[in-house]
């Protein structure tokens, strides 16, 4: 009985081994698989077998061993933190590139830029009011003022176009949020399903944590996992996954622009009840505070210098502009070389908003009068009453020239006047408030990328598979299986050796 | 794990790599604002700095232009000048008869044609001394009365007087300061019944008329005080030349230090930015090499 037994102890043996190099074969398959854990056998030691009263229970030996279970290697501390520095990351990233992306909008220093064109402008008019009674003169200031207000306008454009593509982005990841949210549900009941039956859902969890951190990128999350193995997130206070139940996010076209004049955009709010929806981090956050932010509460630490302010900061700045070359524009007078009427005339404007009103003058669109389009000699260029022996009167040209060096620019918005010292100062000032906000984001993203990947490295040297070490474990098992086989051959002799007594 | 960081340490060489080749290709720091938002905002700012300056430039030697050919019509008149008051004394001599003194008029008169040629000349399409008046010859003989800018000299008033000064043409050639750089017909001709054309008339018509040597002594007085207002006017203006210079010189001097300021900021020091390359290139061979060594390795390859 005694010798069965000892069989029966060092086949459990064969049989761990067996299992050990099962899980290190996986293990080395898996090896480079995303977001595999590291598996392990963890063993334990067979109670003795009491009721043999052959041996007393003084000199009971234990019969064997058993696989106690399989482990994953993971240290939910680092996946936590792990997830925070991403979402942290990701958001900071997005903001980069859309930052980046306004930056190029902008497209500063360069020769097709705003403040090259606004030069340009200004010099023209320079030079006609040496020679104001120059048609080449005038056509030439006509040519600048049109390539200022194409530049200011394609600058608009491009602008709005980026408002609109983040807008298409914010559709995109809510709907790549509650893919992953359904998923991670589904995940919860296989697991929780396989679990309560008695297995370990390993690979299943392996899954569903890489889910979490593929959410973590798009929106900054807290997780909680019950008894069962079943695994809920918030976002904020509210609840995306619990249990089972997911609480959907939705998109509707219902949130009004804060740019004024341009088309709505994507509200996004829970499915299920009446909580207001607040982005916690992650692109989703990113998109959101470029697209919406104005930068008027920066100092409360909740509002950014997004597309609605940059737009907002252009069209300050061709309003500056347009309202005080319009003034000085509208005290002088023209030259009478209209062939409908021979008379110099005075109260004209320079800009309108393309429709005849000076008033609704914005980035959006401004451009020259029509009677400036049609006849350059509408430039009202003297200061006086122009008679055919004072054409060469360029006293108003100069008035308006002036105005690139006057550094105490007023613009009336809504009512209200604002001084935003002198223009080309006002756009510089643009240029380089964006251009800081580019590299801040840049240098946190850059910080949140070294954490991230010191994590990352943590993580990978706990739950990571370490091919020398596989190997090693696999030479370790094949030995132990080797010498229980080397037991079974010495106790057959010893069966051997027994029965040919008989 | 260790390919990983392999990788991204490979990148991050290659991004340096990158960014220095782009600098030494362009010879400038930096392309975007962002990448250095304190440099490029002064850049931006010495760019408009030396766009003022030019355009002071460009003023200083437009009326540097203006000068040098108002100059050279007035040493003209001034010429003819010389040339009349000797006609006329020698006229007013009694050793000249009727017709020698009818010759004499003849040529004051074609002198006279000549002064006010010389008044409504133009530089580059504009009339010199025409002040607003770019369409029309400044000066006209209208039934003998000379006008300027079609109001009679003879009866040139205080207002007229101001609003055509009002008109010459002046330059910005530094900051907040004004040159004029032109002279009106009124300037050169004089205005009232004295008025250049008027006195060299009156002259023809006593010749003509064969008066009494004894009558000239006025007139040659008046081409006197004529010949010395343009003399005036002449050293006025080399005065204002020395100024342009010495302005421009300085307007020269400041261009210098700001586009050598902004190619401080903006260029790339060659030497330093080969140097880092090189290093860097070191450095992404090493790694190269390294990982290569790195990866052939494994203890598979000892397992038999």
């Amino acid at each position: 009985m005694a010798l069965l037994n000892s069989l029966e102890v060092v086949k459990r043996g064969l049989f761990y081994n067996q299992k050990a190099m099962d899980i290190t074969g996986n293990n080395i398959a898996n090896a480079n698989t995303a977001g595999y854990t590291r598996q392990r056998v963890v063993a334990g030691s067979e109670i003795p077998n009491y009721i043999n009263k052959t041996l007393s229970v003084k000199n009971a030996v234990s019969s064997g061993l058993k696989v106690e279970e399989v482990q994953q290697i993971r240290d939910r501390f680092l996946d936590i933190r792990y997830r925070d520095e991403d979402s942290l990351m990701n958001e900071y990233e997005s903001k980069m590139n859309f930052l980046s992306a306004i930056e190029d909008a902008i497209n500063e220093p360069s020769d097709s830029g705003i403040l090259n064109a606004l030069s340009g402008f200004f010099t023209a008019i320079d030079e006609m009011s040496k020679s104001p009674e120059s048609m080449e003169m005038r056509v030439l200031v006509r040519q600048e003022a049109i390539r200022l207000t194409e530049t200011i306008k394609g600058t608009y454009t491009r602008l709005s176009q980026i408002q609109i593509n983040m807008d298409e982005e914010t559709g995109i990841i809510v709907k790549e949020i509650n893919r992953i949210a359904d998923n991670i549900s589904n995940m919860n009941n296989l697991i929780q399903k396989l679990e309560s039956s008695g297995y370990k859902a390993l690979d299943l969890r392996d899954k569903r944590n890489l889910l979490v951190d593929e959410l973590s990128e798009y929106i900054g999350i807290k997780t909680v996992e019950d008894s069962n193995g079943v695994l809920s997130i918030k976002v904020g206070d509210e609840y995306l996954i619990n249990g089972a139940d997911v609480n959907h996010l939705e998109v509707s076209l219902s949130k009004s622009n804060p740019i004024s004049g341009e088309s709505m955009l994507n509200e996004i709010s829970w499915k299920d009840g009446d909580a207001e929806f607040k982005a916690t981090g992650g692109r989703l956050k990113a998109v959101l505070d470029m697209r919406d932010g104005e930068g008027q509460n920066i100092h409360l630490g909740n509002d950014s210098k997004g597309i609605p302010w940059v737009i907002n900061s252009l069209n300050n700045f061709t309003r500056g502009l347009a309202q005080s070359i319009n003034n000085i524009h509208k005290e002088g007078f023209t030259i009478p070389n209209d062939s409908n009427s021979y008379i110099s005339e005075t109260g004209k404007d320079f800009f309108d908003d393309g429709s005849g009103v000076a008033s609704q003058i914005s980035a959006k669109n401004i451009s020259l009068t029509v009677e400036i389009k049609t006849n350059s000699f509408n430039i009202a260029s003297s200061d006086t009453s122009v008679s055919n022996i004072t054409k060469g009167n360029g006293g108003n040209a100069l008035k308006m020239a002036e105005v690139y060096l006057n550094d105490n620019i007023v613009i009336s918005v809504g009512g209200s006047n604002k001084n935003i010292g002198s223009i080309g100062g006002y756009f510089r000032e643009l240029i380089t408030e964006n251009a800081l906000d580019v590299s801040y984001a840049k240098s946190i993203y850059e910080n949140q990328l070294i954490v991230k990947d010191n994590i990352e490295n943590l993580r990978q040297s706990v739950s990571g598979v370490s091919l020398d070490e596989e190997l090693t474990n696999m030479l370790k098992y094949q030995h132990a299986y080797n010498a229980a086989a080397k037991m079974i051959n010495a106790i057959d002799k010893a069966f051997e050796a027994l029965l040919s007594i008989l | 794990m260790i390919a990983n960081s392999f990788l991204k340490n490979i990148n991050k060489n290659e991004n340096k790599m990158m960014k220095l080749n782009n600098q030494l290709s362009s010879g400038k720091n930096f392309f975007k604002v962002s990448e250095n938002p304190s440099k490029a905002n002064s850049v931006i700012r010495l760019n408009m700095d030396i766009e003022n300056v030019n355009k002071y430039l460009n003023n200083v030697s437009a009326a540097q232009d203006i000068l040098t050919q108002t100059e050279t019509n007035l040493m003209d008149i001034n010429a003819s000048l010389s040339r009349i008051n000797e006609l006329v004394i020698q006229g007013s001599s009694s050793t000249n008869d009727a017709n020698d003194k009818k010759a004499i008029a003849k040529e004051i008169e074609q002198l006279r044609d000549h002064i006010i040629q010389a008044v409504n000349s133009k530089y580059s399409g504009k009339n010199l001394f025409g002040g607003f008046n770019t369409a029309t010859n400044p000066i006209n003989i209208r039934a003998s009365m000379v006008e300027y800018n079609e109001v009679q000299l003879v009866s040139l008033s205080e207002e007229d007087l101001t609003r055509f000064n009002s008109e010459k043409l002046s330059y910005e050639v530094d900051k907040g300061f004004r040159m004029e750089a032109s002279y009106t017909g009124i300037d050169i001709l004089g205005y009232g019944n004295d008025n250049l054309y008027d006195v060299l008339t009156d002259c023809i018509n006593k010749m003509n008329a064969n008066e009494n040597p004894d009558t000239y002594s006025n007139s040659i007085k008046k081409l006197q005080e004529h010949q010395d207002n343009i003399i005036s006017k002449v050293s006025e203006i080399g005065i204002k030349m020395n100024r342009l210079s010495f302005i421009g010189n300085k307007l020269e001097n400041e261009r210098l230090n700001k586009v050598s300021s902004k190619s401080k900021l903006e260029d790339v020091d060659y030497a330093k930015a080969i140097v880092e390359l090189r290093s860097h290139e070191a450095i992404y061979e090493a790694a190269l090499s390294s990982g290569s060594k790195l990866f052939q390795y494994s203890l598979a390859n000892y397992l038999r």
